[in-house]
């Protein structure tokens, strides 16, 4: 068992990584039908079913912590209470917008799920355990859309050096602890996401630099998951629209 | 008695790969029995699968036509691996023109083609039509086809 305080901190960290996951699910989706060929439609249509997966997983660790309903907290939360990162919330651009963020998002979810899959929280563990084996394919995935945009044409290239600009300085967001983590990390519950920045940098930035494309310099990093863009507010609206219409219903 | 529920069970098909059962796909974790209640553990494939909910409903209706009359299904948290498929499992998927897994140890190896045997097969994309397979092409025959995740 938890003590309280261990508890409520795992609350906020089980949410804010359930909140990336619905919020990039959202974005992934809203290509099904428009992927630019047939099997990334499909492609990205597993992407989002995955990632929603996972936000369903985490969001039933918290309710197993303090009773929460998921999709009470999917659906009725309004974009001031969300928890995600700024990085998710960004429109979906074009392909190499997409997929540069997939492939920064995906390779920080296999760095922390394998240090998460060590934590003293038995629960966590097994789930990130599990967890991690989808996201290897999905940065395999996104690895591959990453060669083929640094290195195809002129114009792939271009626009996939345009999109690491503008989302590279959210990267390091994820790195941050929210105020309540310290004591997980202490605990051994939560991996210390500080210290995988390093690595993390070194792994994408080699990468990066493999296939001609250029990291930038600085930039702006969010300073906590409660700040947010007007992007959130209009997906989220779109998302919740149908559960909002009708709340008593018992499926869609 | 317990054993005619695992009978029953066999009946439940993965509805994405109807060619399989859920017993033999490994996702079947215990069964137990006292008078007519039935308890079943089992775990899900994937996290995001969609055939879930179907899954529960049709683990239910099957074990009631066994006599139960009380059921419970219990979602265990244990994650689930290919290694947990049986090999009967394994050798029905490839009669069904699907690469079945590999071994854990050479999950990162490209598998067979399931129409001619060759080793030259590129992998088109991880992702296919389900969340449980990915989509190559075999260099040697030209097949288009699915392999099961090794997980």
């Amino acid at each position: 068992m938890l003590d309280p305080y261990l508890k409520e901190a795992l609350v906020a960290r089980l949410t804010a990584w359930a909140d990336d996951e619905v919020v990039l699910a959202q974005r992934l989706s809203e290509w099904v039908g428009h992927a630019p060929i047939l099997e990334e439609d499909i492609a990205i249509a597993n992407l989002a079913q995955d990632e929603l997966g996972h936000a369903k997983v985490w969001l039933e660790l918290r309710q197993e912590l303090d009773g929460s309903d998921p999709d009470h907290l999917v659906f009725f939360r309004d974009p001031l209470e969300y928890q995600n990162a700024v990085l998710v919330e960004l429109p979906k651009g074009d392909w190499a917008f997409t997929m540069v963020r997939q492939y920064l998002f995906d390779a920080y979810e296999n760095l922390w799920l394998k240090e998460a899959a060590q934590s003293a929280y038995p629960p966590l563990a097994e789930a990130a355990g599990r967890i991690l084996k989808e996201e290897k394919f999905h940065l395999r995935h996104s690895s591959l859309w990453l060669e083929r945009l640094g290195q195809g044409t002129e114009e792939s290239h271009r626009r996939a050096q345009e999109a690491l600009d503008t989302l590279f300085p959210y990267v390091r967001q994820l790195f941050q602890l929210l105020p309540t983590d310290e004591a997980l990390v202490e605990a051994g519950i939560l991996p210390d996401l500080r210290a995988l920045e390093a690595p993390y940098l070194e792994e994408v930035e080699a990468r990066l630099e493999r296939v001609g494309l250029r990291p930038p310099q600085g930039g702006y990093v969010p300073k906590s998951r409660q700040e947010h863009t007007e992007y959130l507010w209009s997906l989220l609206a779109e998302m919740q629209s149908v559960a909002r219409w009708d709340p008593e219903a018992k499926a869609w | 008695m317990v054993e005619r529920y695992w009978e029953a069970l066999k009946g439940v098909k993965d509805p994405e790969i109807p060619v399989l059962n859920i017993v033999e796909m490994g996702m079947v974790l215990s069964v137990e029995a006292e008078g007519e209640r039935v308890r079943v553990r089992f775990r899900p494939t994937f996290s995001g699968c969609p055939a879930l909910r179907l899954i529960r409903q049709e683990m239910e209706k099957a074990l009631r036509e066994a006599g139960a009359q009380e059921v419970e299904v219990v979602e265990a948290k244990t994650p689930w691996s290919t290694e947990d498929m049986t090999q009967e499992a394994k050798a029905k998927l490839l009669g069904y023109g699907v690469a079945p897994p590999m071994p854990l140890s050479m999950a990162e190896a490209n598998p067979p083609c399931p129409r001619c045997g060759s080793l030259q097969v590129e992998l088109k994309n991880p992702f296919g039509a389900t969340l449980c397979k990915m989509l190559f092409q075999c260099a040697a025959c030209g097949e288009v086809f699915e392999a099961f995740k090794t997980v």
